[in-house]
């Protein structure tokens, strides 16, 4: 080995500490502020009585900046999309069986009550923190945990991909639906409270408008989402294993 | 209202693919079909709206500071008209190779679409990004869609570089948020006069780098040939030809909005880097054998151009660069779609295999002849037109060492290009080269194709000819005046 790669070494740490510096120095300039301003000291002060929710960082995402959260949703979806385009000339043919019987019975006491976190997590999106992209992750790990447990079949069974795939684009649509009536109602894509949906009683399950329903979409989207790239990519590594049987090691 | 249906309506048609296919397992051609009709009209009305009567639409309701706003104005009405166009074309070749089978390669083109026209159309800083996001992850699975290792490996480089770039954008956006706590295009345009020195010296470096990887000028471009040229015919017509030039648009509005006003030398960095994107990719297309490589690094010297125009930052520059966007749209879509079936019919990419081609397909190779002499830059041609007036406004800025570089560029561009119609025109014998004997394939129905083409190719003639006319030049110096005008734009988002 001669030494040009060691000089491309330190040619590139005096870059990369200048770029550091040249950011460091970017952060350092700016005067200290106690005082919360701009558009952030609004939504502390008003988010209750403009949107009638009470995670102020949910109303940011569902509402003030609805349309964000409709972008990187769909963000996922396009993930999904290409994953399993990429993963979908595997032909599936037969998963693992699972792991042990003590593992399984564990993991059957567990779902119902993962799958009643998941729902509050969603549901109550607009009243305490958590919301559609958490819930929906929660969701993913319960069909995440029975492809692992009981082998991918079992949860292709219980959770068949077409299933998946309308739960996903009826998530989007959803969605897009909610942003679609506050355009009719000529008050702005995704309007909430001025497209006329009821701001109930602050604090209350039902309150908050579109809110709740746009965190259960995001749910959808989400929980479908990771779910079905998961299965995507299990699916090749239990066909793998087939394979291998198949040329006898077991 | 018209605004935000361009994004909607191509997110909505992506998100019924999957629905559709479950009802039915191969879609109808017509289906798809009409859905990218909508979509386009979605966007040219939108581009009407914006070119007619500056509109902002606050999603929500909700006031620019506090919401999300779209805003459209003549710029991004110009780059709507490129993209629906340009994407529209490649949407015709994709239905006439691949029919309706493959539905998820569908459901991505309609995000791209969306996300595309979100991107022309947003006055958010953060919008931008996530818009960027959805437009990137769709690009680097069109590119992968081909599933040969070329395409993998070429995927995967783009996705390195392209989340390199994010991570710049995102940066900037991050720092920018941090100086003033605001994220609106045009709020920032007045925040960003009074934060440190320092500050905005670390926003500039971070939002230009950023979006010149995107952009894939030279420093950075070496995902763009491998990208370009392993996708299939529509994708790498549409990569080459519209993809960059939705990033051509954010770099020029972020970059007049935020630093036309406060850092004068984020535009003679564009300038450098656009010199050294003709140079460099012209020397490095001259090397080429591969004639889809060969229109990949032409495209990174074009966008050389464009970066010239754009680092002029003035309104005749900044016109120039868009008229040459738009030539460049037709003119690349047009070589890449001719070069793509030319090159399939033959069963091979190198040049010297791509022999007697002029006996067999006398119309497509003419078209070719039209099209590389138009981006080479010959007088009739709307190339010449468009570096010419580059040349003028780098001129007229006072920096003239572009304009030489230009002219130099155009001499190399000359030899390749008449390099790849030499080879055209030659007969079939004679080739000292061992290639696979020659199968002719089962014919195709190319006629999409090459309506496509040859209407591009008029085009070119007639766009060479328009600059003549007073009333067409007034518009394109209108929309180079929209770009430099940040008071208005200001004004327009704010209502003041």
């Amino acid at each position: 080995m001669s030494s040009k790669p060691y000089i491309f070494r330190i040619a590139s740490l005096i870059l990369c500490v200048s770029l550091g510096l040249m950011l460091f120095r970017g952060i350092a300039a700016l005067p200290v502020t106690e005082k919360v301003t701009g558009p952030a000291s609004h939504y502390l002060a008003r988010t209750a009585g403009e949107t009638g929710a009470r995670n102020v960082v949910g109303a940011i995402l569902f509402d003030y900046r609805a349309f964000d959260t409709l972008g990187e949703s769909t963000v996922i979806f396009t993930a999904v999309c290409g994953i399993a385009m990429l993963f979908s000339r595997r032909k599936f043919h037969r998963s693992s069986r699972g792991l042990s019987f003590i593992a399984k019975r564990g993991i059957g006491i567990m779902v119902p009550f993962l799958l009643m976190y998941a729902s509050v997590i969603i549901l109550f999106g607009h009243l305490s923190p958590g919301g559609g992209f958490q819930g929906g992750t929660i969701f993913a790990t319960v069909t995440v945990l029975l492809c692992v447990v009981f082998g991918s079949s079992f949860e292709s069974q219980y959770f068949p991909p077409r299933t998946k795939d309308i739960l996903e684009s009826g998530g989007a649509l959803l969605f897009s639906g909610i942003g679609l009536i506050g355009l009719a109602a000529g008050t702005g894509f995704l309007s909430n409270i001025a497209a006329g949906f009821p701001a109930g009683t602050f604090g209350s399950f039902l309150s908050a408008g579109s809110v709740p329903i746009l965190n259960v979409a995001v749910g959808m989207k989400v929980g479908a989402g990771l779910s079905t790239i998961f299965y995507s990519m299990i699916k090749m590594l239990d066909a793998g294993h087939d394979h291998r049987e198949g040329g006898g090691i077991e | 209202m018209t605004l935000v249906l361009a994004i909607m309506v191509p997110l909505l048609s992506a998100f019924l693919v999957p629905l559709f296919h479950l009802a039915r397992k191969t879609l109808s051609v017509g289906l798809i079909g009409i859905m990218g009709l909508a979509s386009i009209s979605a966007a040219l009305a939108a581009a009407h709206t914006g070119w007619y009567s500056p509109a902002v639409s606050l999603l929500g309701g909700w006031a620019p500071d506090i919401g999300i706003a779209l805003v459209g104005d003549r710029l991004s009405s110009a780059f709507l008209l490129m993209t629906a166009i340009g994407s529209g074309a490649a949407l015709a070749c994709a239905l006439e190779k691949f029919g309706g089978g493959p539905w998820r390669f569908y459901a991505l083109f309609f995000l791209m679409l969306g996300s595309m026209n979100g991107i022309l159309l947003t006055g958010d800083l953060f919008n931008l990004f996530v818009f960027y996001e959805i437009f990137s992850v769709a690009a680097y699975l069109m590119v992968a869609f081909s599933m040969s290792w070329q395409a993998l490996e070429a995927g995967l480089k783009y996705l390195v570089l392209g989340t390199i770039g994010a991570l710049f954008i995102l940066l900037g956006t991050a720092f920018t948020f941090m100086a003033t706590g605001v994220l609106n295009m045009a709020l920032l345009a007045e925040a960003l006069a009074s934060i440190p020195r320092e500050t905005l010296t670390a926003i500039s470096a971070c939002l230009v780098l950023g979006l010149t990887i995107k952009t894939g000028a030279f420093p950075v471009h070496f995902w763009l040939p491998d990208a370009h040229s392993s996708a299939q015919t529509a994708v790498s017509a549409l990569l080459s030809g519209v993809l960059i030039k939705v990033s051509i648009y954010a770099l020029m509005r972020v970059c007049y909005i935020f630093f036309l006003g406060t850092n004068g030398a984020v535009f003679l960095a564009i300038t450098v880097i656009g010199s050294f994107s003709v140079l460099g990719g012209h020397l490095m297309a001259l090397r080429q054998d591969d004639i889809k490589r060969l229109l990949a690094y032409s495209t990174v010297a074009q966008i050389g151009y464009i970066l010239i125009g754009i680092g002029c930052a003035s309104a005749a520059g900044a016109a120039a660069a868009v008229f040459h966007a738009f030539n460049h749209m037709l003119m690349k879509m047009g070589l890449f779609i001719t070069a793509g079936n030319l090159s399939e019919e033959k069963g091979t990419r190198e040049i010297c295999g791509l022999t007697g081609l002029w006996k067999s397909h006398p119309l497509w190779v003419s078209a070719f002849a039209v099209l590389s002499a138009s981006i080479v830059g010959i007088p009739p041609f709307n190339g010449f037109m468009s570096k010419w007036f580059i040349i003028l406004s780098s001129a007229g800025a006072g920096t003239v060492i572009p304009a030489l570089v230009i002219a130099a560029g155009t001499v190399i561009s000359a030899a390749y290009y008449l390099r790849v119609l030499s080879a055209f025109i030659s007969p079939d014998e004679g080739s000292s080269y061992d290639l696979p004997p020659y199968v002719p394939r089962k014919p195709r129905r190319r006629s999409v194709s090459f309506a496509i083409v040859g209407s591009f190719a008029l085009l070119c003639l007639v766009l060479g000819v328009m600059p003549f006319s007073p009333i067409f030049r007034e518009y394109f110096s209108s929309i180079g005046q929209t770009a430099v005008d940040v008071e208005a734009y200001v004004g327009l988002v704010t209502g003041r």
